[in-house]
């Protein structure tokens, strides 16, 4: 093309401050990060490192309270992730098949997507509150859910209820879109056939909304790997658990930004951890994207 | 399609339409039970807000109660009880939200059209470079950001201001690629009329392809606000004065000290007045705008 | 490609400008004298405290400092996060070549701004012969404690005092005075009494004899009431990290060990701290001992307010938050129990001051001078009466006249803490004040066994357990 090279100076104009601010704000962090992961043992009350290596990272990799954080992370991860997806997908193909009332249904059900996700927490932890709470009044108990002597359990399944309630809004929606753009001579051609119900779910609904769906898994897995707001607000005291344990239900990103007031701001160590949080994001789109490989169709 | 038509047998017809009907009640059971699985914090959250303590601490649930004390809202506008230990008044957590929304999308706006007007209708070298290395930087999490953001805004001595709040997130990359995908659907033979009339380049951008992309636009205007309305952790880690609080981070600290109270010293009522504050004004503007955002957000998801 | 080769140059610069600061600090220490500093025409200097009653009583004291040094103004920057926020911002500022000039935190903050040589060697000021700098009759080293010095000797070798207690606290025994008087209980002074009597006490409840103790208004629960919910236990001890680290103290077992001032280990698998653990687990069983997390509350002061218990172990500086709303009652205050008459310890807590190394000499120097005028012999009294709790840190302060008069006589709206400042007095008399050494890490110690201790308390995990747990969450940093 002729003009190919004509608008240099104008690309330059329109992308400027957009760059500069990344530059700031996005790229330097990137880099800094990488360069901190690998000052050994830097620290940023001491401002003094012990030259370059992996120590930082050996030092995760060998504290329990990492393992502990992976643990509670993937644990809301593969467990709300799948329950919220298949959840939203029966509850869109619902929508879709009613006609009264259903714009009344979708603003309901997208109702927690435009609500803060601080102050739904606080509720979610009232509502399970050992004495005062909703749960325990209406079903006549005492369990401790997330107060004082709280199990793991509990206190989890607390976790992913409000994780599934807080999810369900962005997946019904997308899904419902899609589903309204399937089209519908799809339908017609197996009404005719009088397919049952079912195998049209799975033989039609499911393979042409796999895009969508795959687009949803990896987003959900992502966002939910990094819990982090959700979990400080249920316990309500910005800590991860109750008093006596308050790094129970710790999260990888959690881990993370604690390392930012521990003794001695272990930095490094941060950034270490920041990057293994990214690695870790970054296999599961990968094997996610190779699954879809075989299973979504165009 | 009527399927009634091809049952003659009046027999089968009915057995058809009753399994019809059963279908419908099952569904709309389903569809009645989820909506109450979502409305019921939000029902608790305004019912509590108006309870009295002794009506909180009673082993009863009670679904409405006797009289509704609205003190509890007054509370956290006088903090008459002194339950707001911080210092931190609800109306400074408003005004500084809505100005660094304000602030933060009209900066977003402005890069973002820039930028995905020159990804989608420039022509320049290393183009499509530039273009994927800004891709893959959306797959990298933002707490590797945020600990260099944080020193970087400890450098320049930033904290407790609004330029620390706003400028880390006035331009995005999601935005930005969201725009161009809109931007790349504009007619090429709209651009070469415009270029026979002799219109420039921006010209072309400000009379054409921003009034064509507008519910793109508005869509990232009301995302970037419900961003800011949501905030919590970089708030929390440039901001410590009473005043520069936004609503996340305030909500969290409001009540310190009080907060664990329980028995006749709770003070639950208040924390949920105070919830409700936060959350109501974004649902009337969701309840205003329901139309817009929703399918704004709806494609935002389809796009990507 | 240039263009754009030309934006990068142009981000790259702007980083790193971001990034240099012209250090316009003095690495060569140089102290100046007092006439050199009052021809000074303006110093300014700062002072980052929490916000709260500190800074209040800071706020007065500085304005009678404006008058003997009009040419100096100190900044006080009061974070409203408390010692957490402070040290977080000062860290930061720090590492950013900023900072304020002086600066109070804990021993362990203290570590860590050594190990980034931030902290002014204050051995330069006391040793010094000019006139109004050094040791004379206003500053004598002498009158203050030792053990309040002996925390700031941080150095791992020499004795140089690199900061200098400022507000000191301890621990004390806050009781239900009305309720001792009413049901004839003589206040406990050995851990083996605070067992028999608290026996008693639920014997008593349960037969209802403290139900009338005050006149309990309309859905307000009795004693007896909280007992059959399980709620009342009789002695609560509020901060779970001090309760252990005293009990170690205690009953003979060590606790940390400090190697250097940036590295040291966590030794508590003795058996000393096994058997203390054992008979505080053993009283909790017996439902005679609590820790806050019992009650469902944050702070056994809550569950002391409300008489779910009748003896709380807190903070001499926090007596004033067991006051009950309406003053139902009236509150006693008494030293910790101890466990043998040896062993007589209680923990010395609080802040010290130091002067950070981000600031000019003349500033510095101002700084000395500052540090002079609050730990005058009047003016520590003064902040001690100010704030209510705290102690002052000089002997000499207990002679003067307002600090007497405090004690004996104190006005209506300071009793609490005058009862806690007569027990601190009492301290100093007949218990040893203790302190742990600090070091890069003693806090994570610190809150690993306060929670070690409320796993204990509370779940009853078993003790030898809850220690190995314990020691593998810290790491292997911090084992020998």
């Amino acid at each position: 093309m002729l003009e190919y090279k004509k608008d240099g100076w104008k690309a330059a104009i329109s992308l400027a401050p957009g760059l500069i601010l990344l530059a700031i704000f996005t790229f330097w962090p990137i880099l800094n990060a990488f360069r901190m992961a690998f000052m050994n043992d830097y620290s940023m009350s001491s401002g003094k490192w012990d030259g370059v290596g992996i120590r930082n990272f050996i030092y995760i990799f060998k504290d329990p309270t990492f393992w502990t954080a992976l643990k509670n992370t993937s644990i809301m991860v593969f467990i709300s992730v799948p329950i919220t997806i298949i959840l939203g997908l029966l509850i869109s193909v619902g929508l879709n098949s009613i006609k009264k009332l259903q714009s009344t249904f979708q603003t309901v059900f997208f109702l927690p997507y435009v609500t803060n996700t601080i102050a739904l927490g606080l509720v979610f932890g009232a509502m399970f509150h050992q004495y005062d709470g909703f749960i325990n009044q209406i079903f006549d108990q005492n369990t401790s859910w997330i107060g004082a002597g709280a199990s793991y359990t509990n206190a989890m399944i607390v976790l992913m209820i409000y994780t599934v309630w807080n999810g369900l809004a962005f997946k019904i929606i997308v899904f419902l879109s899609g589903l309204q753009s399937i089209d519908k001579q799809y339908y017609q051609a197996a009404q005719i056939d009088a397919t049952p119900r079912r195998r049209v779910f799975t033989k039609i609904t499911v393979p042409l909304l796999s895009p969508m769906i795959l687009y949803i898994t990896i987003t959900s897995l992502i966002g939910a790997f990094k819990a982090y707001s959700s979990v400080i607000s249920i316990f309500g005291t910005g800590k991860y658990g109750p008093g006596a344990d308050p790094k129970l239900l710790i999260t990888v990103v959690g881990y993370v930004y604690e390392k930012l007031w521990a003794s001695g701001v272990p930095l490094g160590e941060a950034a270490a951890g920041s990057l293994i949080l990214f690695a870790i994001i970054l296999a599961i789109t990968i094997v996610q994207l190779q699954v879809g490989k075989k299973r979504v169709h165009y | 399609m009527n399927h009634s038509e091809l049952f003659l047998d009046p027999k089968q017809m009915k057995i058809y339409k009753t399994k019809k009907i059963l279908f419908s009640v099952v569904l709309y059971s389903f569809l009645v039970a989820i909506a109450l699985f979502i409305i019921v914090p939000f029902y608790y959250m305004l019912v509590t807000s108006l309870k009295t303590v002794g009506e909180i601490n009673s082993d009863q649930f009670i679904f409405f109660p006797r009289s509704w004390m609205w003190e509890n809202y007054s509370e956290l506008f006088t903090n008459k009880n002194g339950t707001i230990t911080s210092g931190i008044s609800l109306l400074s957590m408003y005004k500084n939200t809505i100005l660094v929304a304000i602030l933060t999308t009209s900066g977003t706006i402005v890069t973002v059209v820039l930028s995905a007007f020159a990804f989608a209708r420039l022509n320049f070298k290393g183009r499509e470079l530039i273009f994927s290395v800004l891709l893959m930087t959306m797959m990298i999490p933002g707490e590797i950001y945020v600990i260099t953001n944080y020193q970087t805004i400890g450098s320049l001595g930033w904290r407790n201001s609004y330029q620390a709040l706003v400028l880390p997130f006035v331009t995005s990359v999601f935005y930005t690629f969201f725009l161009r995908q809109t931007f790349k659907q504009i007619p090429n033979e709209l651009y070469l009329a415009a270029k026979v009339d002799g219109t420039t380049d921006f010209g072309y951008l400000l009379r054409v392809m921003i009034p064509i992309a507008k519910a793109t636009i508005i869509t990232i205007i009301i995302l970037s606000m419900i961003g800011t309305w949501n905030a919590y952790v970089w708030p929390s880690l440039v901001t410590n004065d009473k005043g520069m609080y936004l609503v996340s981070n305030g909500l969290l600290e409001m009540f310190k000290g009080k907060v664990e109270q329980s028995g006749p010293d709770s003070i639950l009522n208040v924390q949920m007045a105070g919830s409700t504050m936060i959350t109501v004004p974004l649902l009337i503007v969701f309840i205003v705008l329901r139309k817009y955002i929703m399918s704004g957000v709806s494609r935002s998801g389809i796009k990507g | 490609m240039k263009k754009f080769l030309i934006l990068l140059v142009v981000l790259v610069g702007a980083i790193a400008l971001t990034g240099c600061k012209k250090n316009e600090f003095d690495a060569e220490f140089e102290i100046i004298s007092v006439a050199d500093l009052k021809a000074e025409q303006e110093i300014n200097i700062s002072f980052r405290v929490p916000s709260g009653i500190i800074s209040t009583a800071l706020a007065t004291l500085l304005e009678e400092f404006k008058v003997e040094w009009p040419n100096i103004n100190v900044e006080l920057i009061a974070e409203s996060g408390g010692y957490n926020d402070v040290r977080k911002l000062t860290i930061l500022d720090l590492n950013n070549g900023i900072g304020p000039t002086m600066v109070i935190g804990y021993p362990d903050h203290f570590a860590e701004y050594f190990s980034g040589n931030h902290l002014i060697n204050l051995q330069n000021f006391i040793t010094s012969d000019l006139e109004g700098v050094g040791e004379d009759d206003d500053f004598v080293l002498e009158d203050f404690l030792e053990s309040y010095l002996d925390e700031n000797r941080i150095a791992d070798e020499g004795d140089d005092l690199y900061g200098l207690p400022f507000n000191k606290s301890t621990e004390v025994m806050i009781y239900n005075k009305t309720f001792f008087e009413h049901m004839n209980y003589t206040v406990p002074t050995t851990w083996a009494e605070v067992k028999t009597l608290s026996e008693k006490i639920l014997v008593d409840v349960a037969a209802g004899k403290a139900d009338d103790v005050i006149t309990f208004g309309e859905g307000e629960k009795t004693p007896s009431q909280y007992l059959t919910d399980g709620m009342f236990i009789p002695i609560a001890y509020d901060s779970t990290s001090n309760a252990i680290i005293t009990a170690a103290r205690q009953w003979g077992g060590a606790y940390t060990e400090r190697a250097t001032i940036e590295k040291g280990y966590a030794v508590f698998n003795n058996d000393q701290v096994k058997t203390a653990l054992t008979f505080f687990q053993g009283m909790a069983n017996d439902g005679l001992f609590a820790v806050a997390e019992n009650f469902g509350e944050s702070y056994a002061s809550n569950a002391f307010k409300l008489i779910k218990c009748v003896m709380t172990i807190g903070s001499s500086a926090g007596v004033g938050y067991n006051v009950p709303e309406g003053n139902k009652f009236q509150i006693g205050v008494a030293p910790i129990p101890y466990n043998t008459a040896e062993a007589k310890y209680v923990i010395q807590q609080g802040t010290n001051v130091a002067i950070l190394g981000q600031s000019t000499n003349v500033q510095r120097s101002a700084a000395w001078q500052l540090v002079r005028f609050l730990l005058s012999s009047e003016n520590t009294a003064k902040f001690a009466m100010a704030t209510g709790g705290y102690l002052p840190v000089r002997k000499s302060s207990y002679e003067t006249a307002t600090y007497q008069e405090y004690l004996t006589t104190p006005p209506v709206d300071k009793i609490n803490h005058s009862m806690s400042a007569n027990v601190g007095l009492q301290y100093r008399n007949t218990y040893n004040f203790f302190v742990d050494d600090a070091f890069v890490g003693s806090t994570a110690i610190r809150d690993a066994v306060g929670s070690m201790f409320s796993a204990i308390i509370v779940n009853k995990k078993d003790i030898a357990e809850a220690i190995q747990d314990t020691l593998n969450e810290l790491g292997p940093k911090y084992q020998k």
